[in-house]
């Protein structure tokens, strides 16, 4: 019965949806409908593929063009877009093929014309056989490009003679033709090109065969004297002259060598050659001469004369050093001093610059009038028990020779410093790093005031200290933020000082970024406004934090904030209304720290979350749903209670004529036989603890509660039947039927009594 | 009672449903974030995980690190205006896609010479299929075109006045300015290359301007390597990606979504959701009153 109720309303309610949903579905076609005019633009999907015939076969013309000019990167480079060209798959292929044999013509043209100009170079140096053997490449490409001009004969005419590039009664003057005839122009002057290389190779060929039947032409050099100053001119001539008949070759340019040096020359009418050349101040007791020509193409193969010596003349010196010591401290100084003589002019030379090497440091003086000098020499810092010094005198490009003095070793002492150093096991970027140590002397023990200390990270210099009087040091050094993550070179180094040597230290130094700690709450409230306010704090081993970027991600809101100073934050995530979110939930934290000695950090965390509103309202639903239940328990009891002393009393007092309270003013003959039914009905709920639904009828109520009735059961199935007749039959309802109902109201009455 | 029941719950019922239809079915006007057709931006958003952004005053206090998409299809305030200045300049990065629309008075604002021609720019040979959508194969060497070889356009303008140096991407010298919209083209027409994209630094934040927002759309998303270069630009975004949807055309559905979502709002303040939560317990508990009046007498 409530089955068959329950499929009659969602019937009702089934129309009322249906129309409710075909009502809410026009409104996205309302709004298609509504929509006011948008970008211009078009779905792909819908386009249908046009192909423009003219812009095609522009694009090969200026390919074809290009090719001409030998422009051959520019045309590997447009043949490359041409699969970006959107076209039919028939007229594709044909593409395709054509670019294809374009293509490699370019790359034949392009390595044609690179080796021809090698064999060209090759034939110009009268390298015969490497020529040769470039000409042969080039003949074979020539070829190649020959049958590739063939095909790309045939591969045009399929080309063209595509449809949509050949259509019929096509205009004489439109732009199609015009674009097709100027591809045919430009194959032709393809071909063309291909006949220039072939005659171009063909040249090189006929010049390698000429040249190899050729011979030298005769060059001879003389000296105008047999020896000559240091740095002055000398006069030279000689003759180029034909090696069969003698005749002097003119106007040809002749390169006079003199150690490297050339001195370019011209032959008059003669072949004779003349002019100067520099000797060089190179201090040699001779030097070499020689004549060469180049050749002349197609008709002189390249000569040399043979070599002319000239006696070169210098006066000689001799330089005297004198340190007046023979043993020296470091970091000491001393006086060395000394003559630069001629010796063959027995004269001092003055105003000559001397450099007094020792060990890597030069110190510079110039001589006296008498050919005297003196300058002070700082001995430098080793540790080796001696050290060299050496005078020396370059030369002034003149007549002079320069000349070194003697080398003078002298003993060497100095103390060893002793460093100390301790430095953090590992660094960040953009701190500050702290070193400790101390200096000593390894001798005395003692320490060592004074002296600069210096701190580098992979050689550059990160900053400098001073030791104190207990010789300690202390660096602080700031590391540049960019400095990459990893092991870096330390070197600490102690400066030397006044007969201390320095010394250094080196260490591994790790460089390394923290990983920020995130500290989160493990309990947020979501409040009415549908905000979670989450705070937390950002540190490192280092302290806080400061100006990190803080994302944090729950349920998919997203929300971002910045750590303070004290490196905390507070970040707000707004939710819309929803029951998802009490409960544990995973809060997602990502960090980017702002400085450059932390790391970037995602994290994840577990929080309880209590939403107000879902609390709230859950609680509302659950109460609301709990009184509906309890309310519905109370009037349709479905399970049949054994005790009835846990009833409540009767309302009425029971007894005979007890329904007769309720009589009604008015009332006819059937309203009391149903008054009388209804009382009794009532009290029938009451001692059946079973509800009598608006939906049951008489007989449906009086078939569920007869059992429950016992031995009274017929009397209300009898007073059911008598008020179904009074309700229903056409018959009129009269006194009889009063009395007969309230006789088994009376009855029905008792039962009370023994129930109670 | 009985008698206004049904067109009470008819009407409610109604309303309710529209309101369920209007928020759940995606819109279908351009550029639209939740639009899965073709004209759409759902793919894009869905892949880049991008924010939509109603609201210039919601603009991040700390752009770098951020880029913000705009397709100017609605005119700017001047309050706008001064707010996108100060989000480039901290460090922003702004990308503006224009092809017809207001994008040369944002431009133009930031001080830029470059402009949107705001004429169709057709290509009759690098292609798909129709010269209004044409391909885009000169591309310069910058990260921005890091492995991709061509892109795919949609009746997209170009740019003028772009510094050499500036320009990203090239239409090839096919392509002309159809300015009398006969799809081919006449005598008097600028042929090509024209620029399309182009990139500039200003204060710490980098402007992209490219000459047509349908590169983003779903049925334009995958063509070429449209992915890979919009991806290449927005590599330097780790801290979000927006798309201002405060000047993208409107439709009807739009209008209706934007009430919703104000209703929403302001349902969501306490004061209302307590005022709710009295009525749904008011409601509970009057009923349950009635029935036992009714049983009970």
């Amino acid at each position: 019965m409530i089955l068959r109720e329950l499929v009659s309303k969602a019937q009702k309610w089934g129309i009322v949806l249906g129309l409710v949903v075909l009502l809410g579905s026009l409104i996205p076609a309302a709004s298609l409908r509504a929509q006011r005019f948008g970008p211009p633009h078009e779905n792909p999907a819908l386009v249908r593929s046009e192909v423009n015939p003219i812009a095609l076969l522009q694009f090969y013309n200026d390919a074809l063009s290009l090719l001409s000019s030998l422009s051959y990167e520019d045309v590997s480079q447009m043949l490359d877009k041409v699969k970006h060209v959107d076209m039919p798959g028939d007229l594709r292929f044909i593409v395709d093929t054509f670019s294809s044999l374009i293509g490699e013509l370019n790359a034949d043209f392009d390595a044609l014309e690179k080796i021809l100009a090698e064999a060209s170079a090759l034939i110009s140096e009268v390298q015969l056989e490497e020529a040769r053997q470039k000409l042969e490449e080039a003949e074979g490409l020539v070829a190649r490009s020959e049958t590739l001009l063939g095909d790309i004969s045939n591969s045009s005419a399929a080309f063209l003679n595509y449809p949509l590039l050949n259509l019929l009664g096509l205009p004489e003057g439109s732009p199609l033709s015009q674009a097709r005839q100027t591809f045919q122009q430009l194959l032709a002057k393809l071909e063309q090109l291909q006949g220039d290389f072939f005659a171009l190779y063909q040249s090189l060929e006929t010049k390698t065969v000429v040249l190899s039947a050729g011979e030298s032409p005769g060059l001879t050099l003389e000296l105008s004297r047999p020896q000559v100053w240091v740095g002055e001119t000398l006069t030279v001539q000689g003759r180029l002259y034909s090696p069969d008949e003698g005749g002097g070759i003119s106007g040809e340019e002749i390169e006079v060598l003199v150690e490297g040096t050339s001195f370019p020359m011209m032959t008059d009418a003669d072949g004779v050659y003349e002019g100067e050349v520099d000797i060089p101040y190179s201090y040699m007791p001779t030097v070499t001469l020689q004549a060469f020509y180049r050749g002349m193409e197609n008709i002189f193969l390249p000569a040399s004369s043979p070599e002319a010596k000239v006696r070169v003349l210098f006066f000689p010196t001799e330089l005297i050093l004198e340190p007046g010591i023979d043993e020296a401290w470091a970091g000491d100084s001393l006086i060395a001093q000394g003559n630069l003589i001629s010796p063959v002019e027995g004269k001092g030379l003055s105003g000559r610059e001397i450099e007094v090497v020792i060990g890597e440091k030069t110190f510079t003086t110039a001589t006296r009038e008498d050919g005297s000098y003196q300058v002070r020499v700082e001995i430098p810092y080793s540790d080796v028990p001696g050290i060299t010094v050496q005078a020396f005198y370059r030369g002034m490009r003149d007549v002079y020779q320069p000349v070194a003095s003697l080398p003078v070793d002298l003993i060497l002492h100095s103390y060893q410093t002793r460093l100390e150093v301790t430095v953090p096991q590992e660094a960040y970027p953009g701190t500050i790093a702290r070193l400790e140590g101390k200096v000593t002397s390894v001798e005395s023990g003692e320490p060592l005031e004074g002296r600069k200390v210096q701190a580098f990270l992979d050689n550059i210099l990160l900053s400098a200290a001073t030791t104190d009087s207990s010789g300690g040091f202390i660096i602080e050094a700031t590391l540049d933020p960019g400095v990459a993550v990893g092991e870096h070179l330390l070197t600490v180094v102690v400066e030397p000082q006044r007969f201390y040597l320095g010394t250094s230290e080196e260490k591994k130094w790790r460089v390394v970024k923290l990983v920020p700690q995130v500290q989160v709450p493990s309990l947020a409230f979501v409040a009415l406004s549908r905000e979670v306010q989450v705070k937390g704090k950002v540190s490192s081993s280092l302290g806080p934090a400061r100006g990190a970027q803080v994302t944090l991600k729950l349920k998919g809101i997203t929300g971002t904030g910045q750590t303070s100073e004290d490196g905390e934050f507070a970040i707000s995530l707004y939710f819309s209304v929803g029951l998802f979110l009490a409960g544990t939930q995973d809060l997602k934290v990502e960090v980017k720290a702002s400085e450059p000695w932390l790391l970037s950090q995602e994290d994840e965390h577990s929080i309880l979350v209590l939403d107000v509103l879902t609390i709230g309202l859950a609680s509302a639903a659950l109460l609301s749903l709990g009184g509906v239940l309890y309310a519905r328990r109370r009037v349709k009891p479905k399970i049949r209670v054994e005790s009835l002393q846990s009833f409540p009393q009767p309302r009425k007092p029971v007894g005979k004529g007890w329904w007769q309270s309720r009589e009604l003013k008015g009332e006819d003959a059937r309203g009391r036989v149903l008054r009388v039914y209804l009382e009794v009905a009532r009290m029938v709920e009451e001692l059946t603890r079973l509800a009598f639904l608006p939906s049951m009828t008489l007989r449906e109520f009086c078939r569920e509660s007869t059992p429950a009735l016992k031995g009274k059961g017929e009397d209300f199935s009898l007073l059911t039947d008598l008020t179904e007749e009074a309700l229903y039959s056409p018959r009129p309802t009269g006194e009889e039927e009063i009395s007969r109902a309230e006789v088994l109201a009376n009855r029905m009455g008792e039962l009370w009594k023994e129930r109670l | 009672m009985g008698s206004y029941r049904l067109p009470l719950v008819l009407g409610l019922g109604v309303m309710a449903v529209l309101a369920l239809v209007i928020w759940f079915y995606p819109s279908p006007q351009d550029f639209r974030m939740e639009n899965p057709f073709w004209n759409g931006l759902a793919d894009f958003s869905r892949e880049s995980q991008v924010s939509p952004l109603h609201s210039w005053d919601l603009l991040p206090s700390s752009p770098r690190g951020t880029t913000l998409i705009t397709i100017p299809y609605l005119p700017f305030t001047r309050g706008e205006l001064e707010k996108l200045e100060e989000y480039v300049s901290s460090g922003g990065n702004l990308i503006v896609m224009d092809d017809y629309g207001y994008g040369n008075d944002l431009l133009s604002y930031l001080g830029l010479e470059a402009k949107f021609s705001g004429k169709p720019m057709l290509d009759p040979l690098f292609n798909y299929r129709r010269g209004s959508l044409p391909k885009i194969v000169s591309l310069a060497s910058v990260p921005a075109t890091d492995g991709v070889t061509s892109l795919l356009l949609n009746h997209a303008s170009t740019l003028e006045e772009v510094p050499e140096a500036e320009v990203i991407a090239w239409s090839s010298r096919f392509s002309f300015l159809d300015v009398n919209n006969s799809q081919k083209w006449d005598t008097g027409e600028f042929q090509g290359p024209f620029p399309v994209a182009a990139q500039f630094q200003r204060g710490e934040g980098r402007i992209y301007v490219i000459a047509d927002p349908s590169m983003l759309v779903n049925s334009m998303w995958r063509q070429e390597n449209n992915q890979r270069f919009i991806q290449n630009i927005l590599g330097g975004s780790p801290s979000g990606i927006l798309v201002d949807e405060s000047h993208l055309p409107k439709g009807a559905l739009d209008e209706a979504k934007e009430i919703l979502r104000t209703v929403r709002l302001w349902m969501t303040t306490p004061l209302v959701t307590l005022a709710l939560v009295g009525v749904v317990v008011t409601l509970t508990l009057r009923t349950l009153r009635r029935q036992k009046g009714e049983k009970f007498g």
